[in-house]
C-alpha cells in the first residue's frame, strides 16, 4: 500500500484556510435607486417649474410650525431660487387631548382665508360697569397691544389679559384664553351674583350641545369646589374667580371673572362673553406660500374661496429628524397666489407629492 | 457683565484659535499602522521574476552537474567490471589491468567487441556483470544471467573507473538517467529477472511549484493585461517510457488590479444620497485538480491534460462613498461579487527530467469557462484567457 | 499655516516620509477642531486619524497646485466628525429624534458644573462640553467653523429653524456659565 508523504498532508492542511475563507458573506450592494419621493411640478404665472427633492440642491423639510399658538403642519420643498411651502392648520384647537386626525380619509382640502375684518373685538365700552372704569389696557400673550379697544385679525389662540384701571385708582388684571378663527366645539358661561350679605353665588350656564364632565372653581387660584356651582362668603377686596370645565367630548375651557368683595362695583366680567367675533373656521384648511427669486406669494386671498386641493392620497412616510411623523400628501390643485408686497395675483397649477410633519 | 451674542462669539473664536495640543511621534506610529501597505505589484513581479530565475539557475546547474563526462580513454586496456548484487561477491582488482574477477561469479564475461562507453545494469535479484572495454573493434559477448529474459536497459554510470564494492541496488537506482552515447545495437540482451522493481520507479508522489503570467479575465484597456501568477501543488505521477499519467491538486494565485466593479445608486428621500461602491480584486486564489496524460521519451515528457478549477478565495479592496465622502474603506477576503466559481482549463506542457527526481518544464493553459460576470466589470471580457508558467517538479520516495 | 505642495505630491505618490510630515501638519491644524467635538483627547485623535486616512487616500485625486488644501482637508475633517456624531446617535437615515425644548431645558438645569478656577482659553472651550451636545455642535459649526444655518441643517439633518434655535440655546447657556465664572473669580479674568 502506497504511503503518502508528509508533504502531501501538509499541502492539504494549507488548503483548509483557503476553503474556510471562501465561505465569506458577500458585500451588500448599495440600496436600490428610486425615483424622487418629494416633488412638485406645475406652472406659476405661466412659467413651468419642477422641483424634486434631491436634485439641483432641492430639499424637503417637513415641520410643525406654531402660528399664533395653532399647530400648522407643513412641508417646504425647494432650493435657493424657488421654494414651495404647503401646510394644513390643525383643528379642534380646544381639545388638547384630541388624537391626530386620520389623514388617509381626506379627499379635498379648502384654502385658509385671510380675514379682512377683525376676528375678535374687545372694548371697554362693552363692559357693563364701564362707567366705573377709567381705562383698559389689553395684553395679548403678555405683550401690551391696545388701549380700551382690541381688534384681532389673525386666527389663533390667544391669552388675553385686561388690565383694568378703575376710576378710584384700583388696578386689577383679568386673563382669559380666546380662540379666534377656529371652531369652538363646546363652551360655557360663568355666571355669578353677590348679594348684600356678601354671599357669592356662581353657576355654569350656556353649555350648548355638550355635557360638562367636570368643573373646578378657584378663588385666587385656590381650589374652592368641584361642580357646576359655587357658593361662599366673600371677603373684602377684589378676587379672581376661575372655572375650568372639561366636556365629555374632550373640550377644555376656562373662564375667569373678578369680583368685588367691597361691593363697590369694581368687578370685571368675563369679557369673552361679549366678543364680537367674525365667524371664520380655519380648522384643517391649507395655506401655500411660494417664494420665487425673493418675492413671496401666499394663497390667502379671496380669489381662492372656491379653490380646493384635490387629494389623491395621504400616506405615512416615517419619523423625521425632529421626531415628528411625516405624511406624504399627493394631490393636484389650481390656486391663486397673492404677492405680499405688490398684491399682484398669479395663477398656480400644481401637481405635488409633499411631506407634511404632524403632531 | 452682560455678554452679548457678538461678545460670546468673539470670545469662543479667539479661544478656539489659541488651543494648542502637543504633538508626539508615537501618534504617527498609530496612524502609520492604519495606512495601507505599500503596493506589492512591483515586489510581486520581482519575486516572481526571482523565483523564475532561481528555478532556471538550479535547473541549469543541475543539468550541467549531471551531464555525462567524457569517458576517460581506457587506452591502458583497463576493463572494468561492475556488479551490483545482494549476494556478496569478492572481487579482485588488478590495478594494472583493471580486470576484476569474481571467483564465485556464475557469470562469465567475454570480450566480444570494442565499445566506447560504459554501462551498468543491475537488478534486485540478479547479478549482472557488464564489461566495458575500450579495446578496438570487438563486440561484447552476450551477458548471460540465470534468467534468460532478455531486456535491454541502458543505464548511465557517471564514472568510468572503479565501482564501489559496496554499491547496492539503491545506489545504482539513484544514479541519474541520461542519454546514451553509444548505439543500442552494440548490446544484445540484458535479461531481467523481474519487472516489479522497475514498476515502482515509475510511480511517484510529486510536489510542484510554478510561476508565470496569466491573462486577466477582463481587459480594462485596448490591449490584454498580463498578471503574475504562482502556484504550488502535489500529486501522483506514473511515467514510464511511453504513455503515463499524472494527477494532483494545486493552489494557484494571480495578482493584479485589473478586476474592478463600480456600483452606483441614487436614493431619494428628503434630499438624495449618492452611493458609490468600488470593488477591486487584487488577488485571486484557485484550487485546481490537474490531470494529464503524459508521453515520456527518455528524459522528455510531453503532457496534455485538463484542469478543473475552483475559486477558493479572493482579496479585494473595497470603498463606499456617500455623497462623495468615503464612509467605508478596507480590504476583504473571500468576496465573490461578479466572479464565477468553477472553471476548466485544457493544458499542454513539456517537462525535462533534469535528474532522477527533478523535472523542469513549461505549461500553457487556457480557461474555457468565463470567470467573470462581464456586465459588472469595467473593461472587455477576455475569451479563453491564456496562462504560461515555468514549473519545477520534484518526485518523492514513499 | 501652509503646507508645501511638494509634500502633498509626494504623499500622492505614497511617500511615507511625506505622509508623516503631512500628518504632523494636520495634527497641529485640526486637532483643536476635533477636540471641540469630543470630550477627551483619545477620541479626538481617533477621529483625526480616520479623517487623515481619507485625506491620504483621496489626495491623489486632487490637483495640489490649484486646490486649497486647508479648506479641502478641513471639509473632510468636519464631515468625518459629523458622520461619527450621526453614527453614535444611531443616525442611519434621515429619521432621528431630537431633544425637545422641554428636554433641553431640563438638561440645561442639570449640567450646571463648577467651572475651573482658571479663566484661560482651555476653560472657555471646556464650557462647550457642559451644554447639550447638539447645541454645542451647532454653535461650533456656526461660530467657530463658519457654516451657515442652511449648511448646518443639511449636515445635522434638521431644519434651519431648529439650527437657529440650537444656536440661540447655546448662546443662552454659555452666557449663564460665563456670567457665573465672571462672578466667581472676577480678579482672575484674563481675556
Amino acid at each position: 500500500m502506497m504511503k503518502l508523504s508528509s508533504s502531501f498532508y501538509k499541502l492539504c492542511f494549507l488548503l483548509l484556510p483557503v476553503f474556510a475563507a471562501s465561505c465569506k458573506k458577500e458585500i451588500i450592494p448599495p440600496p436600490s435607486p428610486n425615483d424622487p419621493v418629494f416633488k412638485a411640478e406645475g406652472t406659476f404665472g405661466g412659467t413651468s417649474f419642477t422641483l424634486n427633492a434631491g436634485d439641483d440642491g432641492a430639499l424637503m423639510t417637513p415641520d410643525v410650525e406654531k402660528i399664533n399658538n395653532i399647530d400648522f403642519y407643513k412641508g417646504t420643498l425647494g432650493n435657493g431660487n424657488l421654494k414651495l411651502e404647503l401646510g394644513i392648520f390643525s383643528g379642534n384647537v380646544d381639545m388638547p387631548e384630541a388624537a391626530t386626525p386620520d389623514f388617509s380619509s381626506i379627499t379635498q382640502i379648502n384654502f385658509a382665508q385671510q380675514s379682512y375684518q377683525p376676528l375678535i373685538t374687545l372694548c371697554r365700552d362693552s363692559m357693563p360697569n364701564r362707567d366705573l372704569i377709567s381705562q383698559v389696557n389689553w395684553y395679548v400673550n403678555g405683550i401690551p397691544t391696545a388701549i380700551n379697544t382690541l381688534k384681532i385679525y389673525n386666527a389663533g389662540k390667544y391669552e388675553i389679559c385686561a388690565h383694568v384701571l378703575f376710576n378710584d385708582g384700583t388696578l386689577k388684571m383679568l386673563c382669559n384664553e380666546v380662540v379666534a378663527g377656529f371652531r369652538s366645539n363646546a363652551d360655557f358661561n360663568l355666571n355669578f351674583f353677590i348679594g348684600q350679605d356678601l354671599k357669592f353665588k356662581g353657576w355654569i350656564g350656556g353649555s350648548s350641545n355638550s355635557t360638562i364632565e367636570s368643573a373646578s372653581w378657584y378663588q385666587d387660584d385656590v381650589l374652592m369646589n368641584e361642580g357646576t356651582s359655587l357658593g361662599f362668603d366673600v371677603s373684602p377686596g377684589l378676587h379672581t374667580i376661575k372655572v375650568v370645565a372639561v366636556f365629555t367630548n374632550g373640550v377644555r375651557k376656562t373662564h375667569s371673572v373678578v369680583i368685588d368683595g367691597d361691593l363697590s362695583g369694581r368687578y370685571i366680567d368675563d369679557f369673552t362673553k361679549n366678543i364680537q367675533s367674525n365667524a371664520l373656521e380655519l380648522d384643517y384648511t391649507a395655506k401655500i406660500k411660494l417664494t420665487r427669486n425673493g418675492s413671496v406669494y401666499v394663497s390667502e386671498t379671496i380669489a381662492n374661496n372656491n379653490n380646493k386641493i384635490i387629494v389623491e392620497e395621504i400616506t405615512y412616510h416615517g419619523i423625521n429628524s425632529s421626531g415628528f411623523p411625516v405624511y406624504i400628501l399627493k394631490g393636484k390643485l389650481n390656486a391663486n397666489l397673492r404677492n405680499t408686497s405688490s398684491l399682484e395675483v398669479l395663477p398656480l397649477q400644481l401637481s405635488v407629492s409633499i411631506g407634511l410633519a404632524v403632531k | 457683565m452682560n455678554w452679548t451674542d457678538d461678545e460670546i462669539d468673539k470670545l469662543f473664536q479667539e479661544s478656539a484659535s489659541k488651543v494648542d495640543v502637543p504633538y508626539k511621534d508615537t501618534y504617527w506610529n498609530e496612524m502609520e499602522a492604519m495606512l495601507p501597505r505599500k503596493k506589492r505589484k512591483g515586489i510581486i513581479w520581482l519575486w516572481g521574476g526571482g523565483l523564475s530565475f532561481l528555478t532556471f539557475a538550479v535547473a541549469a546547474a543541475t543539468v550541467i552537474a549531471l551531464s555525462p563526462v567524457e569517458q576517460k580513454p581506457a587506452g591502458t586496456g583497463k576493463t572494468t567490471l561492475h556488479s551490483g548484487t545482494y549476494e556478496s561477491t569478492q572481487r579482485q582488482t588488478e590495478p594494472e589491468t583493471g580486470i576484476e574477477k569474481t571467483p564465485e561469479s556464475h557469470l562469465s564475461v567475454e570480450k566480444q567487441s570494442e565499445v566506447t562507453g560504459n554501462r551498468v545494469e543491475s537488478t534486485s535479484n540478479n547479478t549482472v556483470k557488464q564489461a566495458s572495454n575500450t579495446g578496438a573493434g570487438t563486440a561484447p559477448s552476450g551477458i548471460i544471467t540465470e534468467n534468460s529474459t532478455p531486456l535491454f536497459h541502458p543505464v548511465h554510470e557517471p564514472e568510468a573507473t572503479a565501482v564501489n564494492e559496496e554499491s547496492t541496488d539503491q545506489t545504482i537506482l539513484a544514479l541519474p538517467l541520461n542519454t546514451l552515447d553509444f548505439a543500442q545495437s552494440d548490446y544484445q540482451l540484458i535479461p531481467m529477472a523481474s519487472f516489479s522493481g522497475l514498476k515502482k520507479k515509475h510511480g511517484r508522489i510529486y510536489v510542484e511549484a510554478s510561476a508565470g503570467i496569466v491573462q486577466s479575465p477582463v481587459t480594462p484597456g485596448s490591449a490584454a493585461e498580463w498578471l503574475p501568477t504562482a502556484g504550488i501543488g502535489a500529486g501522483y505521477q506514473y511515467r514510464p517510457q511511453g504513455i503515463g499519467f499524472s494527477g494532483g491538486i494545486a493552489l494557484g494565485g494571480s495578482f493584479g488590479n485589473s478586476l474592478e466593479i463600480t456600483r452606483r445608486s441614487k436614493v431619494y428621500n428628503f434630499g438624495a444620497t449618492n452611493y458609490e461602491q468600488n470593488l477591486r480584486y487584487n488577488q485571486l486564489y484557485h484550487v485546481e485538480m490537474p490531470v494529464s496524460v503524459d508521453f515520456r521519451k527518455n528524459n522528455h515528457v510531453f503532457s496534455i491534460g485538463l484542469t478543473p478549477t475552483y475559486l477558493a478565495t479572493t482579496r479585494m479592496r473595497f470603498s463606499q462613498k456617500e455623497n462623495e465622502a468615503v464612509v467605508v474603506e478596507g480590504s476583504y477576503w473571500g468576496q465573490r461579487v461578479g466572479l464565477h466559481s468553477f472553471g476548466l482549463k485544457p493544458a499542454v506542457s513539456y517537462q525535462l527530467s533534469v535528474s532522477q527526481s527533478w523535472y523542469l518544464g513549461i505549461r500553457v493553459e487556457s480557461q474555457l469557462i468565463p470567470q467573470t460576470d462581464a456586465e459588472q466589470f469595467i473593461g472587455e471580457p477576455a475569451r479563453f484567457p491564456l496562462s504560461g508558467q515555468i514549473t519545477l517538479r520534484k518526485t518523492l520516495k514513499y | 499655516m501652509h503646507i508645501d505642495t511638494t509634500i502633498l505630491k509626494a504623499c500622492a505618490s505614497d511617500d511615507r516620509r511625506a505622509q508623516k510630515q503631512l500628518y504632523e501638519y494636520c495634527f497641529k491644524a485640526f486637532m483643536p477642531l476635533c477636540l471641540r467635538y469630543h470630550t477627551n483627547e483619545e477620541d479626538a485623535r481617533a477621529s483625526l486619524n480616520i479623517a487623515f486616512l481619507k485625506i491620504v487616500n483621496a489626495i491623489s485625486t486632487i490637483n495640489c497646485e490649484e486646490v486649497n488644501f486647508n479648506a479641502w482637508a478641513k471639509r473632510i475633517m468636519t464631515n468625518t466628525l459629523i458622520d461619527e456624531y450621526r453614527k453614535t446617535k444611531n443616525h442611519l437615515s434621515h429619521f432621528q429624534g431630537k431633544e425637545t425644548e422641554r428636554e433641553l431645558d431640563f438638561l440645561a438645569e442639570s449640567t450646571r458644573n463648577n467651572a475651573e478656577n482658571d479663566f484661560g482659553y482651555a476653560a472657555i472651550m471646556k464650557l462647550l462640553t457642559e451644554i447639550p451636545s447638539v447645541s454645542a455642535k451647532v454653535f461650533n459649526l456656526y461660530v467657530i467653523d463658519g457654516y451657515n444655518h442652511k449648511e448646518i441643517a443639511e449636515m445635522m439633518e434638521m431644519s434651519e429653524g431648529t439650527s437657529k434655535w440650537h444656536l440661540s440655546t447655546a448662546r443662552k447657556l454659555l452666557r449663564e456659565k460665563l456670567e457665573k465664572m465672571n462672578s466667581d473669580i472676577p480678579q482672575k479674568m484674563v481675556i
